[in-house]
Parts: structure tokens; sequence; C-alpha cells
């Protein structure tokens, strides 16, 4: 009886084996590819290879490719990070079906780009171009990634300001007045980013410059960095600095941008990518500084968002700046004293100096939607400290934005 | 060098500079070349002067395809390079640098105001479907588009090693030999450009051509008599192979991109644009990837134009139009895979072994020439087979031993595609030349001792042949008609011995066969079929030592006589066969098809 069980068994065994084989994976079997270009604000153009065993097969391939492409390797790639990775990993296969993998692919091209047979199949090259902002929506439907409202709810409607490059002490709105070329850039960014539900702005008033010299003597010794010191001016989360140039080559012209986004309140460099139009012989300079900066924008902004997903993990930036104007018999302990309070109710601060008559900090803080309410817990919490009421510190609003909280400690 | 003053010594050296592009760089599109020449040959023969109209209108017809684009060059610009090459050695690297320092300017300008023009058949899909051109309606054309159009500017000059012309009684025969220099203007990205010799070793092309003297040959706008008919046709024939060693270059190769697989049928985007003809082989290429890495294109498939798609936009044509072509060799064909030309003149030559049954009466091959007068004999007024053998008694009066009825022998046939003249495809005109053996002995006791006599059969058919093709195999059906010829020759006769004879008939004839198609230009074939000849119409016998030729139409002999009554070609046959398809021939056999398109 027991030989006879034993035998069912392995009969059975043998049986299920080719039953459980294990399922074809859904995922790309070929991960070549090579960006082309932004197409438009949702869409990229990759050039992709699949794998099959007919030409067929391997067109199927190369779009899953594409859209692997997209999520994993591309310079704006979707998934950032290694929990969003690990977070996909479960959704993969069916995103990969091949019921599901048109709903991101809006044009593939007819010509076969190239084509090689392999020992594994034929290999065959396609254009393809995938909706990556369908994608991004789909995902963050999911809670794969944060979606972008997410973000931008998490720091109350961040902007960015976009400015062009100019040389130091020179205007850069007066650059923007003044050059096609540079204004064609800044339509470009703005298109970009309004068109990804960013808010923008692009300082063209010259009431912004009034309002940089009323902050100027509470920025005084800051680095004079026009830019700078708008951004921080006007309060902006993120501010560009562009560059825009149309070169000769033979046989044409390359439009060529520049493109630098930093962090305001740091004046930190959160990335600078080039991009480059096709060389192209009778385009206009704005077709090409479009072409080129379609190329360096997204790129940016993948980086400027890689930044705010670390913030949401520790709050939002900002830049304090204590100017200490009363007498006191040790203006050093004055400084202490904000140290001790801000490390009651910020989750980081870096102090970047202090000196008797300022003392400067970044700080971040996740309790308070807005600087507004930052300012008054900290004046509320400066009011009941003791070392404070000791030395008769009081405590003045000068200048206070999105971004930045300038005070004036004062002897009451 | 006839075209300028040149040291005696002149010597064209073939250098080796530059390698042949390989199959690897073979254009998934094809991209028009643009072709100038400076309207001169290189020889040493001055005497070839006077041909280079004739020369200019043979390269007219056959070198300037409509897959090219010509380019004129300035004549004062070809004044200086000539000046300045006939200094030279004239070896290949010193022509390039001569061009260089004469024609480059004038053509790379020139090449520079036709490129965005080409440029716009480089452009690819990656670059059509980009921002700039879906959405701000920009060009397509890129520097890289504008740089490739910038590399396919080509010069070709010809050289003449050497041309003869002689008439030998009434036929003028005419031959030149020579080769094609073709010079590629290569342009390298940072926009310096520069003459290339294409190919290190030009293919030595030879045409030749004859024509009767005194007869007139009509061509498509004059005639001409027959000792030009034959220059013209030297000419024709040399142009001819010369463009056939330029298509074969991949350089000037034509190619497309398969785009559509219908059952055995696939398309590909050429077609009139580009000059092809109903039933042009391509061959079907596609690319392997080695174990290092490297990729090496293979040949897989065959196929032959069935329809040519009017792409041509300047005649009305759309160029997305595909042509279709169908498929003889190889399976498994897939999108993406390359058709090349396979370029060949459209001439098969085809050698069978081949068994043929017949009716030679030995009556009809009375050995001596006493006998045809004696009773019963053909001359003898009543003329009467078993009389004759009667009275001629124990003697054997016949040369053949029994009457021969069959016959093993060799045929050599010639297939000519009419394809490009009927549009018709797999449509040939046949011209088969037969010889064949007789399996008959003779009789030694009616002829001298010591001699041999030996009988063949000859036979020259011509008439139209269609091939049913199924992928790899094909089944013909051959009609013909044509003249039969029996010989029989005594090698050493005795006086009034018969020396040879020769009967002669015209017939008809139909051949079926089966065909395989080893490779592209080899077939194998086996034939059956059946020649209705009627009776012959006309003999000789000549018999040594008789001044006259016994002429056996002479009072219906040939037709009346009992002794020739059952001689007749009509018989089956069958017969077995190698095919190939020509790359080139000196002198087309079949170029009076053709006299009617020969612009000269």
């Amino acid at each position: 009886m027991k030989l006879c069980t034993a035998i069912g068994i392995v009969f059975t065994g043998f049986i299920a084996l080719p039953l459980s084989s294990p399922a074809q994976s859904n995922l790309p079997k070929c991960r070549e590819a090579v960006f082309v270009e932004s197409f438009s604000p949702s869409e990229v153009n990759i050039r992709a290879k699949g794998l099959g065993e007919d030409v067929d097969a391997a067109e199927s391939d190369a779009k899953k490719s594409a859209v692997y492409y997209v999520l994993y390797n591309a310079p704006s790639k979707i998934l950032q990070t290694p929990a969003e990775e690990e977070a996909f990993s479960k959704v993969a296969e069916t995103i990969f079906a091949d019921e599901t993998i048109g709903n991101y692919i809006t044009f593939v091209g007819n010509d076969i780009l190239s084509r090689v047979n392999t020992k594994d199949g034929v290999k065959v090259e396609k254009l393809v171009r995938v909706n990556q902002q369908r994608l991004i929506d789909d995902l963050s439907q999911q809670g794969i990634i944060a979606s972008h409202e997410t973000l931008t709810e998490a720091f109350g409607n961040p902007f960015i300001m976009v400015l062009p490059e100019v040389p130091k002490g020179q205007n850069p709105i007066a650059a923007l007045q003044n050059s096609p070329n540079l204004k064609k850039g800044a339509e470009v960014i703005e298109g970009y980013l309004t068109s990804r539900k960013y808010d923008v702005q692009v300082p063209e008033q010259v009431e912004n410059l009034s309002e940089l010299a009323d902050a100027h003597s509470a920025l005084k010794g800051v680095e004079d960095d026009n830019a700078y010191k708008l951004a921080l001016t006007i309060g902006a989360d993120v501010y560009i600095v562009y560059n825009v140039d149309v070169q000769s080559v033979p046989f044409g012209k390359k439009g060529v941008v520049g493109c630098r986004a930093y962090e305001t309140t740091t004046g930190r460099l959160l990335g600078t990518e080039t991009g480059y139009s096709p060389e192209k012989p009778g385009s206009t300079d704005a077709a090409l500084i479009e072409m080129a900066m379609n190329d360096a924008i997204e790129k940016v902004l993948t980086k400027i968002n890689a930044y705010w997903k670390e913030d949401l993990r520790i709050g939002q930036q900002y830049k304090l700046i204590i100017k200490i104007t009363g007498r006191f018999d040790d203006p050093l302990a004055v400084g202490d004293m904000f140290d001790d309070v801000l490390k009651g109710m910020t989750t980081k601060r870096k102090q970047n100096a202090a000196t008797e008559k300022t003392v400067d900090y970044i700080i971040w803080q996740n309790q308070f939607e807005n600087t507004i309410g930052l300012f008054r817990e900290l004046s509320k919490r400066v009011e009941q400290n003791n070392d404070a009421r000791q030395m008769g510190v009081k405590v003045k609003r000068l200048n206070v934005n999105r971004k930045m909280i300038i005070l004036e400690a004062t002897h009451a | 060098m006839a075209i300028m003053k040149l040291p005696r010594r002149t010597v064209i050296t073939m250098t080796v500079l530059v390698v042949l592009a390989s199959a690897m760089a073979q254009e998934r599109t094809y991209v028009t070349k643009t072709i100038s020449t400076i309207d001169r040959v290189i020889t040493r023969d001055p005497s070839v002067q006077r041909l280079q109209p004739l020369i200019d209108k043979g390269f007219n017809l056959h070198i300037k395809l409509p897959r090219f684009a010509y380019q004129t060059l300035d004549p004062s610009v070809v004044r200086n390079f000539i000046a300045d090459a006939s200094a030279s050695d004239l070896s290949a690297e010193s022509v390039a640098r001569s061009m260089d320092r004469t024609i480059l300017a004038s053509y790379r300008k020139a090449m520079l105001g036709r490129s965005k023009a080409v440029a716009e058949q480089a452009v690819t899909e990656v670059e059509k479907e980009s921002s700039s051109v879906v959405k701000q309606k920009e060009s397509a054309v890129t520097s890289a588009d504008i740089l490739k159009a910038m590399n396919t500017g080509y010069i070709y000059i010809p050289v003449v090693t050497s041309y003869k012309e002689e008439v030998k009684e009434k036929t003028a025969s005419a031959e030149i030999n020579g080769y094609m220099l073709w010079y590629h203007l290569e342009t390298d990205a940072t926009g310096a450009s520069r003459f290339v010799l294409v190919e290190q070793k030009p293919d030595l092309c030879t045409g030749t051509g004859t024509g009767t003297m005194g007869t007139s040959y009509s061509l498509k706008r004059r005639s001409v008599e027959g000792r030009e008919f034959a220059r013209i046709l030297a000419i024709d024939n040399w142009a001819k192979n010369l463009s056939l060693a330029m298509r074969r270059n991949p350089e000037f190769s034509l190619s497309g991109e398969v785009k559509d697989i219908r059952g055995s049928e696939v398309s590909a985007t050429i077609g009139t644009r580009e000059g092809i003809n109903i039933d042009e082989g391509f061959t079907l290429v596609d690319f392997y990837e080695k174990d290092n890495g490297e990729v090496e294109p293979r040949t897989v498939g065959f196929f032959r134009a069935k329809s040519v798609a009017n792409n041509d936009p300047s005649g009305n044509g759309d160029p997305k139009q595909m042509s279709v072509f169908a498929n003889y060799i190889g399976h498994g064909y897939e999108r993406g895979m390359i058709l090349l030309e396979h370029p060949r003149m459209g001439l098969d030559i085809d050698i069978r072994a081949r068994y043929t049954q017949f009716n030679v009466p030995k009556t009809s091959t009375i050995a001596f020439f006493d006998s045809y007068s004696k009773p019963g004999g053909p001359l003898s007024g009543t003329p009467d087979v078993d009389l004759f053998n009667g009275v001629v008694g124990n003697a054997h009066p016949y040369a053949l031993s029994d009457d021969a009825t069959s016959a093993i022998g060799v045929d050599l046939n010639f297939r000519y595609n009419l394809a490009r003249l009927m549009n018709t495809r797999q449509l040939f005109l046949a011209v088969d030349l037969s010889g064949a053996f007789p399996m008959i002995s003779t009789d030694q006791q009616a002829i001298s001792s010591g001699t041999t006599v030996v009988p063949i059969l000859l036979s020259g058919y011509i008439g139209p042949l269609k091939k049913f093709w199924f992928t790899r195999a094909n089944l013909n059906i051959g009609v013909g008609v044509g003249v039969d010829w029996f010989h029989l020759s005594n090698s050493s006769p005795s006086y009034g011995e018969m020396e040879s004879m020769s009967i002669a008939s015209i017939g008809a004839k139909a051949e079926v066969g089966l065909e395989y198609l080893v490779t592209p230009d080899f077939m194998i074939n086996v034939n059956v079929g059946y020649k209705f000849g009627i009776h012959p119409f006309s003999g000789t016998v000549k018999f040594n030592g008789i001044a006259d030729e016994l002429d056996l139409t002479q009072n219906n002999i040939i037709i009346d006589s009992p002794f020739y009554k059952d001689f007749n070609f009509s018989g089956p046959s069958a017969s077995i066969g190698i095919s190939y398809s020509l790359p080139s021939l000196s002198s087309n056999p079949f170029s009076g098809l053709e006299t009617s398109r020969m612009d000269y």
C-alpha cells in the first residue's frame, strides 16, 4: 500500500511538472533603449530594441523595452528611489502585460531601424513614443510613486523661478527683455513647467527689483547674485538659471542651452543639464532653442522632483536670518538661545553663520503650513524662553516670505 | 591619353586606395546618387576619340540610369582637370588629386546646392517624428542628412584599353575593351572633401558587334550601315557590361527594406524612381550577430520583381508606393530584411544532354554515285527500292547499316528574358542549337575500307518559352520553329564515293520542362518534347572526284523518290541539363531585338 502511494505521488509529480512550469514573464526580454527627445511635456521619443522569435514578437518586446527604459533608465526616469522600484516590482507584470502596455504607447514607428538575428531570436529596433505622464499618473494612483500633487501639496504649492544667466552685477530682467533668444528659452521652460502643473514665475516686472531693494539691506553680506537674491525675495522654492546659444556647424546650426536649478534657501545647486538640438540647416534660432531646451528641462525637473521627495521626509526648508540689533551683554548668547528654541520646533537645522550681529540658519520643519505660522510659534517660544527673558530679547519681524524669514532681535 | 597630350608611356596603374563598401553598410533605403563625368575617355589610341559621341550615347542609355541624378560639370573646370591630370603619371591616385585641385570646389558647391533635395530621401523616421517636425512643422532634414547627401556624389571616367575594327568578306566587326574609374566625393563631418577611388580593381569589360556591309539597320532615330552598326553594337554591349559591373558594386546597388509580406510575396519601397523592371532579381539579405558581437550579412533568399510601383514623384507617382517581389528561394522571410539588387543581363545559357528520335532511312545514304543511276536507283527514272536492292544484289549500297531512328547529343540553348520588352514575367525568347550523333553504325561493306562515315544531326530552333513558377521550381512550356539538318561525312572517300551528304528540313517543336532553381543563377532541368518535321525539302550529296554536287531537289528526288519518302525529323525527345544566368557577355546575340531602343 505504501509502495502504491509512493508510486502514485511520483507519477503525479511527473504529470504535474509540465503543468507547473513557470509562466513567461511579461517584462521585456531586451532592455536596450536610447533616449531620443522629449516630444512634449507628457511624451518622450525612445529608440528601443526588442527581442523575439519573429519580428512581430520583437516589435512587441520593443514597446515594453521603451516603457522599461522610461521607468528605470531614462535621464528622467520615473522610479527614482529603491522604495519606488520595490513597490513597482509588485505590479510590473500587470503593467507590462500585452493588454496594458499599449496604454502607455502613443506612437510606434513603421520603419524597422535596425534588425539582426541573435542566438536568442531576432532583435529589432523601433521608434516608440511613450506617454510618460500617463504612466506617472497611473503609478501615482496606485501609490507606487508620489504624485506631483502630493509633492506640491506637501510643500504648499512650491514654485519655480526662471531667469536667464547674466554676468554678475547685470540685470537679468533687462537681458530677458532685450534678447529674443533668452525670451524664447524662458517661454519654453514656462510652457514645460506649467504643463507639468508647476507654479512658475518669470520675473519680468521692474517692481520685482524694488522688492529686491527692500530686502537688500537685510541681505547685506549675501553673495552678490541677483538671481539668488530675487528668488529669495520673491520666495521661489527653486530657481532655474539658463543660458542659450546657437552655434554654427558644418551644414547647419545647433542650439545649445544650459540649465542650472538651485535650491533657493541654501543656494545649493540641485542639478545642471545641457541640452542640445539636432544640427539642422535652415531652422530658426527659436526652433533650435526650443529643441535644446526640451532636451535639458526634462532632466532638470527630474532632479528637482528628487529634491522634493527627499524634503517630504524631513519637511520644508526655510532660510532664517536673525539680525541682533539690541545692546546685549553677550550677543552670542542670543544666538545660543535661538538655537535652543529652534531645536524644539524644527526637524532639522543648520547654522551657516553666527556672529554678534547676525545668525544665519537653514531650517526644516513639517509642523506649520506657512512661514507666518512658523514665525508666530518662534516668537511665542522666544517669549517663553527663560534665557530670552533674562536677556530681554524681543523679536521683530523684518521680512517674511515663502522661503525666508528675516527677524530682528532687539532689546525689550 | 587621347583627350590630352600624353607622355608616351602613360599607364593607368590601379592602386589599392579605397576598400569597397561592404554589404554591412548596405542602406535600408536607397538614396539617390549623383553622377557626373568629364565627357572624355582615357585611351592610348587616338582613333578612339572619334567614337566619343557614340560612347556618350551609350553611357546615356546604360550608365545614366534612373537611379541616378546627373550633374553636369563646368567645361572650363573639366579643361583644367585634363590639363592638370595629363601632367601627372595618370595613376588612379594622381587623377584623384588632380580632381581635388581642379574639380573639387565647383563640384562640392554643386553638390551642396542639391543636398537638401537628396537629403529628403535620407531622412529617417526618427527625424520625421521629432517634435520639431510634427509640432513646429520644421523640415526633418538634419545636418547629418545633408552630410549623407554630400557623400552621394560620384564622377566616372571611362578608360578604353583597346579598340579594333575589321571587315572580312561582307561582315564588319568591332570590339572595344575597357573599364570605368569611379571617384567618390567623400566629405567628413568637418565639411572637408576629397575625391577617392571607389574600386581598386574595376572589371574589364568587352563589347563586340557585327554587321553586314551594305545592309541598313534601323535604330531608334536613324538607320545606319553595317560597319557603323557593328561599331554601335560593340559600344552598346560594352556600355551595358560596364553598367552591369557598376550595379554589382555595393556603392551603386539598389536596396530596399521589406515592408510588407503577403504569402510568398514581399513589398519594398523601390520602383520606377530607381528604374527597376519586372523580373529583375534581388537577393534577400539578413544580418546575424556572431559570437564576438560582430554583425555579418547573409543571403537568405531570392526574389524577382513581380510588379513595379510608380514611386517617382516627377512621374506623378507616390513615393510610398511599393513594388511587389515574388519569392523563388528562401522561406521564413520577415519585415526588416533587405532586398539587394542582383543584376544580370537577362540571358540564360542552357546546356543539355538530349536523346531524340527521328527517321533517316538507310536508303537515303547511297554510298556511291554510280549506284544512283543503276536500275531502280534514285536517278534511274524509275526509282524502286526493291528493284535497286535486287540489282545491286549482295552488294551493300547504303552507307548506314540500318535506318537511323535515334540520336544522343548536346543542346546549347539561349533564353532571353523578354519581360522588359513585353511586360510579361518569365517570358523568354528561346534559341536552341542542338547537335546529336545518331545511334547507328555504318555499313563497312558499303564504304571504302579504312574510311569513317560520321552522321550528325544538327538543329536550330527559335520560339517563345514561358515559365510557370512554383516557388523554387517551374514548369516551362516552349514552342519553336526551326531547321533540322542531317549530315553525313566520309573521312577518306574513294573516287565516286560519297564525300558528304546534307539533308535539311523545317519543323516545329513543342517542349515541356521542369526546372529547379539551385541558386539564383543556376538551374537544373529535365524536359520532354516532340518535334513535328515536314518532309525534307532540300538536300545535296557530294561525291569524291565528281565535279558537281548531286542536288536532291532536282527532279524532286528528295520529295518523290521512295529512297527518301520516310525521311523525317519528327519524333519525341528528352533532355536533362543545367542553366546559368549570365552576368554579362561581350556580345548579346539578341541585340537585334533592341535596336529600336538604341538611341544612337
